[in-house]
């Protein structure tokens, strides 16, 4: 009975909140397999493919969160923080709250931020003069705010459907050994 | 969006036995108190007299939160049960986050169940050799070699037992039989030793260690043999 409730609401929620939102698409099949090639070629140290791969990935599905990590991971092993942080933010804005590579993230956007040992204090340069204050708009006519709510909505759906129908662990697909060795 | 949810709610509602179908297999069911969510489960697997290194992971290397379970299905049992020992490393981005080891018997046709508990992985020196549970997760009764950034290789199931020395290479005891001098043993097999190493046995000593790339085969009544 919870199960069909969760359903009915994230069916809901969905239905208003995500009119553009569809079935997986041609184009996000494609990037799932960019990403598969560029996640291969990441773990392979073939960091400068990863890159052209992931950056396909993410051009084809730029909604997606775990290309900009991959991205990001990518970027860094290539020394390139300052689109790696780009990365980060782009991939910190687009991952649910409580998931568990924010943590990741951030550990490695402050190892970007982190100053280079060699810099050497300067007195600061006198402070600008304030200034005149602006009339800040609404909240609510801000650009972000609708899509932020909509996305906290349905990731909200989303979660509390899978807590509610999930009936066991999560899973990996299986490895078959036999006379040759194992593969997945 | 929507087809997530769905995709996401047939998977929960699914059969929850990941060795359905399968003829011969083993359950892998993998937790931990340290590690909250992988992106690749690294497994040594040693099967039998075989052994084999693989990979398991998610599409498109999403993460997966722990506990998981996954299945290794045996292609081509024989009629003889089939001894299973399994060493796993979780890992997320390109570190290791923890790793854990568990054997099992299964019978031809059946199916058997595995639980490993992922733990922070220990200091090993990268290339030697340790029994399961000395500095790395394994079985105790298995060498292994030390992988930096990645499962333990396993070398293989010592039949005496595996020996633990301090600031040495760990070996396969050589049991209660002496070796014949002049003969060709694999380590653990009449004379201490590495499984996948072949010696020559000089006054009950391995002399003169030849690796064997595809493993040491131990052979009744004559000398054994490389693969």
């Amino acid at each position: 009975m919870t199960a069909r409730v969760a359903w009915i609401l994230a069916a809901a929620a969905t239905a208003a909140l995500a009119a553009p939102a569809r079935a997986e698409t041609a184009d996000e099949r494609r990037a799932l397999d960019h990403l598969d090639r560029g996640v291969a070629a990441y773990r392979a140290g073939d960091y400068a493919r990863a890159r052209s791969e992931l950056a396909a990935a993410s051009a084809l599905a730029p909604d997606r969160a775990n290309p900009y990590r991959w991205l990001a991971l990518t970027e860094v092993e290539l020394g390139d923080c300052r689109e790696a942080l780009i990365h980060i933010e782009s991939f910190l804005s687009r991952a649910p709250a409580g998931d568990p590579r924010v943590g990741e993230m951030v550990a490695v956007r402050t190892r970007c931020v982190a100053p280079p040992p060699s810099v050497v204090a300067t007195a600061p340069p006198p402070a600008p003069a304030p200034a005149p204050p602006q009339a800040e708009p609404s909240i609510v006519h801000r650009w972000w705010f609708w899509t932020a709510i909509g996305a906290a909505v349905i990731t909200a759906a989303g979660v509390t459907t899978y807590a509610l129908t999930r009936d066991g662990d999560a899973r990996l697909p299986p490895v078959t050994c036999g006379a040759t060795g194992c593969r997945p | 969006m929507l087809a997530a949810i769905a995709v996401l709610g047939l998977a929960a509602c699914g059969d929850d036995d990941p060795c359905a179908g399968a003829d011969t297999c083993v359950r892998l069911d993998v937790r931990s108190a340290s590690v909250a969510a992988i992106d690749q489960l690294e497994l040594d697997v040693l099967y039998g007299d075989r052994h084999a290194t693989t990979t398991t992971q998610a599409a498109g290397g999403a993460t997966t939160a722990l506990p998981l379970a996954t299945a290794i299905v045996l292609d081509g049992a024989g009629d003889a049960p089939i001894a299973v020992s399994v060493v796993a490393a979780g890992k997320l981005g390109a570190g290791v986050r923890g790793t854990g080891a568990a054997h099992a018997t299964v019978a031809p046709h059946d199916h058997a169940a595995l639980a490993i508990e992922l733990a922070p992985i220990e200091a090993c020196t990268a290339g030697a050799l340790y029994c399961g549970g000395d500095k790395l997760a394994g079985d105790p009764g298995v060498l292994y070699q030390c992988n930096a950034g990645g499962v333990p290789l396993a070398r293989g199931r010592c039949a005496n037992g595996c020996t633990t020395r301090p600031g040495k290479d760990d070996q396969c005891a050589a049991g209660g039989v002496a070796c014949v001098d002049g003969g060709h043993y694999c380590g653990g097999d009449k004379l201490a030793g590495d499984p996948m190493t072949l010696y020559v046995c000089a006054a009950g000593a391995a002399t003169q260690p030849m690796l064997c790339g595809n493993g040491c085969l131990v052979r009744t009544g004559q000398d054994d043999a490389c693969r």
